[in-house]
């Protein structure tokens, strides 16, 4: 129990402050601005140039 | 005890790190109510905020609009945290229906409010019967579902009615 705990605090203070860059995703970004992203698609190989 | 400095981590942090923590149970001796108190405690003396959810009068998922005041209440504890600990009673081998519903009522996004995603996970699990990690497992799997961070590390209470004392203390291990 205590190491749960332990090991919570610090993960919690680890990416608190970072959490809503850890969930930002490719994917989401790309629904929601579909044609600036697709620059970025193509110079990394995901759509055909 | 955890700290920022050992994290690298500056000071500057204004408000303590936030926990609502969920139980599985709704039984009156409810051994999962018992560890969830005793995570609260820990929690609590390593500097976090704890926040029990109390599910009595938390209805079935969609029985009901998400107006409901308990289901409010379940949201707007998610969205306040930073991590989460879940606690469930193991039965018939997986995590109890009443822990279900719970995570059933929180949705992975409302518009731009995220009330899971990004937060810490820690699972927990107690049982009358022999080890097993089905619950435990079963959490971690919807935790990561719900895109949350879930801790490599997991507590698994066999035997619960050995483990707590008439109060709902936790007794103290023998090493």
């Amino acid at each position: 129990m205590v190491d749960v705990s332990e090991e919570l605090i610090k993960f919690t203070l680890l990416t608190r402050e970072r959490a809503d860059y850890l969930v930002d995703r490719y994917s989401e970004r790309k629904e929601r601005e579909p044609e600036s992203l697709k620059a970025v698609a193509t110079d990394l190989g995901f759509v055909k140039r | 005890m955890p700290s920022s400095a050992h994290l690298g981590l500056s000071q500057r942090f204004v408000h303590a790190p936030r926990f609502p923590i969920l139980y599985g149970s709704l039984r009156e001796r409810s051994f999962s109510r018992f560890l969830a108190y005793e995570a609260a405690r820990l929690l609590e003396a390593m500097g976090g905020e704890v926040r029990i959810y109390d599910a009595h009068g938390l209805p079935l998922p969609d029985d009901i609009t998400a107006d409901h005041p308990k289901v409010q209440e379940l949201r707007a504890l998610s969205i306040w945290s930073e991590g989460q600990v879940r606690v469930s009673p193991e039965r018939h081998g997986n995590l109890t229906g009443v822990m279900k519903s719970q995570i059933d009522w929180l949705p992975l996004s409302e518009g731009s409010v995220r009330p899971t995603q990004g937060r810490t996970l820690a699972v927990m699990r107690v049982s009358s019967g022999s080890q097993s990690f089905n619950a435990v497992n079963s959490l971690r799997v919807l935790g990561r579902r719900r895109r949350m961070i879930a801790t490599p590390n997991q507590a698994s209470v066999t035997m619960a009615y050995k483990e707590f004392d008439e109060a709902g203390r936790k007794r103290p291990r023998l090493l």
